[in-house]
């Protein structure tokens, strides 16, 4: 069922509109969610408490892309719940290995150090992709919006598992020099 | 990793949340493209299967034919067959 429809459904009040958006997005969302947390009972409560968010907010926010909206929704309500801390004493999710490989984006600190207000990493990071060729800004994405493993963006991309990990090495290291340009040590 | 690193780490890792919509949907198109392609080739295995099938052969050794006969679009691949010739 197309966007439009189902957020029409969503300004209508019915209650349909929940079932037709878990039928679209429910899986991929819930497969972001699963390579954050790696328990199936919290990437499906996740994705439930997304549906809600969703039918709260709606209307009056009426999303132009309704895929990448819930999606953000989902990320979120799975980074706060592995932060929670339950979900580290599982041994849960790929957040340790992917905050690893951003680790290399972290610019050398020296001199004064400048806090790290979110929006404007944001739109640094946004500038950042703008730059960068389609494959970069995708695997990129891919492994680090959803949580994808190496595995899974290779088969993507039908190429090696050693050529995604170079294509994000570099793309990491290209951050790293954007990020001091932009002052932010 | 240091304390301080793992807060800057995290708080980019939370940042990179709010990417602009239209590279969410991009890897979404790409993820599906790449699905589809894959539907493709399941097609298209399908039908060269069904193909080995009619003549007696496997589809090892209908593509192993066709190999030989140097092709490799679905309908020259069935045609280089000698039983379909």
């Amino acid at each position: 069922m197309e966007d439009q429809i189902i957020l029409d459904m969503y300004f209508a009040r019915e209650e349909s509109a929940i079932i037709e958006t878990k039928q679209k997005y429910g899986q991929r969302l819930l497969n972001t969610s699963m390579n954050i947390l790696n328990s199936y009972e919290d990437a499906e409560e996740c994705v439930n408490d997304t549906l809600l968010k969703a039918w709260d907010a709606i209307p009056p926010t009426r999303p132009t892309s309704f895929g990448a909206y819930l999606a953000k929704i989902s990320r979120n309500l799975s980074i706060n719940k592995w932060e929670s801390g339950n979900t580290i004493k599982r041994g849960g999710g790929t957040i340790p290995l992917l905050l690893s490989e951003l680790e290399d984006c972290i610019p050398a600190s020296g001199g004064l150090e400048e806090e790290w207000e979110m929006s404007f990493l944001t739109e640094t990071i946004n500038e950042f992709l703008s730059t960068v060729n389609q494959t970069a800004r995708v695997a990129f994405t891919l492994r680090y919006f959803h949580g994808e493993s190496i595995q899974s963006i290779s088969k993507q991309f039908k190429i090696s598992e050693s050529k995604t990990k170079s294509i994000l090495f570099r793309v990491r290291k290209k951050l790293k020099i954007h990020l001091e340009k932009e002052g932010i040590i | 990793m240091s304390i301080e690193t793992n807060s800057k780490a995290i708080k980019l890792f939370k940042s990179i949340g709010n990417i602009n919509d239209s590279y969410i949907d991009e890897a979404e198109v790409a993820d599906v493209a790449a699905k589809i392609a894959k539907r493709k080739r399941v097609v298209k295995y399908s039908a060269i299967g069904a193909a080995a099938a009619s003549v007696g052969i496997t589809t090892a050794v209908l593509l192993l034919r066709s190999r030989r006969a140097r092709t490799r679009t679905i309908t020259t691949v069935i045609e280089s067959i000698p039983e379909f010739a």
